[in-house]
């Protein structure tokens, strides 16, 4: 396995973060010198259940959360509140469970850099984090520059919808604003990206809501592949409950999306123009902006990781847990996150207070609802290798299942939202 | 899904109907409760609560909270070894991974768990 030394590591890091040290604040006064500290950059899934897993094993060591949102608003079943299955006060979630029962400190900033030699943690409004461990969990950002004439600008006419709160809620307040008979063209983005079931899940919410409310719609998918997750699943829920309203395009028909103008609303490909009423463009992606800055991505722009510990490759203080992580066979997911971050807390808590440190097993289901009561679901179980995350075994729903199952499927995944809400918030 | 007194009934037919091969199951299930360890089993079971739910609901997702390590066992054996009853695709793909070491502890873990 590969490893840096410490040596190495810090003239790494002092190549990427000149100037931070010079700069440094004084340290807020606030941890007990007895107790060894773990930061955690970032309150989603990945950093909320790792840093609760540790608080909940180990009082002697003083947790703290850095996540500049107060409210969490989930990914996960955010395409059930474009379907109208859902609310979106009912995916978004707070951290007052974490502080109040965990005693985990949750700081409202935002992570602008990491000193890695120095152990610190540098906070937007100034000041620094100290730690002896740290977990890097900043999701995904996108690559905005892969299409032309797409930006976070643009993103407010055409939303990726990709990182949900804001964006989720403006496009489905574009699909309320749409007339009957428009076009909803989806792009969805190359691989690797969050959640690949996702795009196809969202296509099918959305025809939902389509066909419920505004049935001369239409929906085109430029996508950017060729193949996606459970395809044969979903092309048989688009032909059995949405007839005729999904055109589906793969890269090798289109060439894939190239430009976009949302002055005009179009999308361009190789060779063709389309029009769009309402256009969901999700880019490619890469590891959150701060696990670039603290040194820990590859040149691929995710980051790699020890698979026996999610533990940095790059840095042996640093976890990197969830969407930025190279996770190899494990999806980027919710569920592949929350199961990450367990392996990692066990390997902290190994670190920070000598337990035991167990083999890495991991694990991913996906469930996605097609129709009303109808959910599908893949899953596997995954083992620490000694290069990368092997899958030991998977599954997947079938094709033609009765609907009685379906419907236990649908109702299986309503459970487990629940199940790992509380899991991640507490 | 049952609650407890039904649970209990379940239980009890469930002894009645295996009665002939009561002896020899029931010493398998002690010969992997035996191999227990409460740690790696708490360790292990963070990956279940994933979707059953720590405070011990039982909606979509049946609880596995505070049940009788015996009756664990033999459940997740029966999902091991695709009993007609046990059908459900990711509780057969979980259980075919776990080795008697780890059913035991998982068993032994959660049996002394009660719901939040």
């Amino acid at each position: 396995m590969y490893k840096l030394t410490r040596r190495r590591f810090a003239s790494l890091i002092g190549a990427s973060a000149t100037g931070v040290a010079a700069s440094s604040l004084a340290a807020p006064a606030v941890l007990s010198a007895a107790k060894s500290r773990l930061v955690v950059i970032g309150g989603g899934p990945a950093g909320a259940t790792t840093a609760r897993y540790v608080a909940k094993a180990a009082k002697d060591v003083a947790v703290t959360i850095i996540e500049p949102k107060h409210h969490f608003t989930t990914c996960f079943f955010s395409n059930l509140y474009l379907g109208g299955f859902r609310t979106l006060e009912s995916i978004t979630h707070g951290y007052s469970t974490l502080a109040a029962e965990y005693g985990i400190n949750v700081v409202h900033d935002v992570a602008v850099d990491v000193d890695g030699a120095g152990k610190k943690v540098k906070l937007g409004r100034g000041g620094d984090l100290p730690y002896d461990r740290l977990v890097v969990t900043p999701g995904i950002d996108m690559r905005y520059d892969t299409i032309e004439g797409y930006s976070p600008e643009a993103s407010t006419v055409m939303p990726h919808a990709w990182q949900a709160g804001t964006q989720t809620a403006v496009l489905k307040q574009q699909l309320e604003a749409m007339e009957d008979g428009g076009t909803f063209v989806m792009c969805p983005p190359p691989n690797p990206f969050r959640c690949p079931p996702g795009p196809y899940e969202r296509v099918c919410m959305v025809a939902h809501y389509l066909k419920t409310n505004k049935p001369k719609s239409k929906i085109i998918v430029l996508d950017a592949k060729d193949k996606f997750s459970k395809q044969a699943l979903f092309q048989e829920a688009w032909a059995q409950h949405y007839d005729g309203m999904i055109e589906w395009l793969p890269k090798e028909v289109t060439g894939g999306v190239k430009a976009v103008n949302t002055d005009s609303m179009e999308i361009m490909t190789d060779g063709e123009t389309f029009k769009a009423s309402v256009a969901n463009v999700i880019p490619a992606q890469k590891a959150g902006v701060i696990a670039e800055r603290a040194g820990l991505t590859a040149d691929n722009g995710w980051c790699p990781i020890d698979p026996s510990s999610m533990r940095s490759k790059m840095n042996e203080d640093t976890f990197v847990v969830g969407d930025a992580s190279v996770a190899s066979a494990m999806p980027k997911s919710a569920f592949s996150a929350n199961s990450q971050a367990k392996v990692a807390a066990n390997a902290i808590l190994a670190d920070l207070t000598g337990s035991k440190k167990f083999p890495a097993k991991y694990r991913n289901t996906c469930w996605s609802l097609v129709a009303t009561s109808d959910g599908v679901k893949v899953g596997a179980d995954y083992a620490g290798g000694e290069e990368k995350i092997d899958v030991t075994s998977k599954f997947i729903s079938k094709t033609g299942e009765a609907a009685d199952l379906r419907a236990q499927t649908a109702e299986e995944a309503n459970g487990w939202y629940e199940g790992i809400t509380k899991d991640i918030f507490g | 899904m049952p609650g407890r007194p039904v649970l209990a009934g379940i239980l009890l037919a469930m002894a009645h109907a295996t009665a002939v091969h009561a002896d020899t199951q029931s010493e398998a299930i002690m010969a992997i409760l035996a191999k227990a360890d409460a740690d790696y089993g708490e360790y292990l079971s963070g990956q279940c609560a994933t979707c059953h739910h720590a405070q011990g609901k039982s909606n979509g997702i049946p609880s596995v909270l505070g049940l009788p390590d015996v009756y664990l066992v033999q459940t997740i054996l029966e999902y091991k070894n695709a009993r007609a009853e046990r059908t459900n695709p990711t509780m057969v793909n979980i259980a075919k991974n776990l080795s008697d070491e780890e059913i035991g502890s998982l068993a032994k873990f959660l049996s002394t768990q009660k719901a939040e």
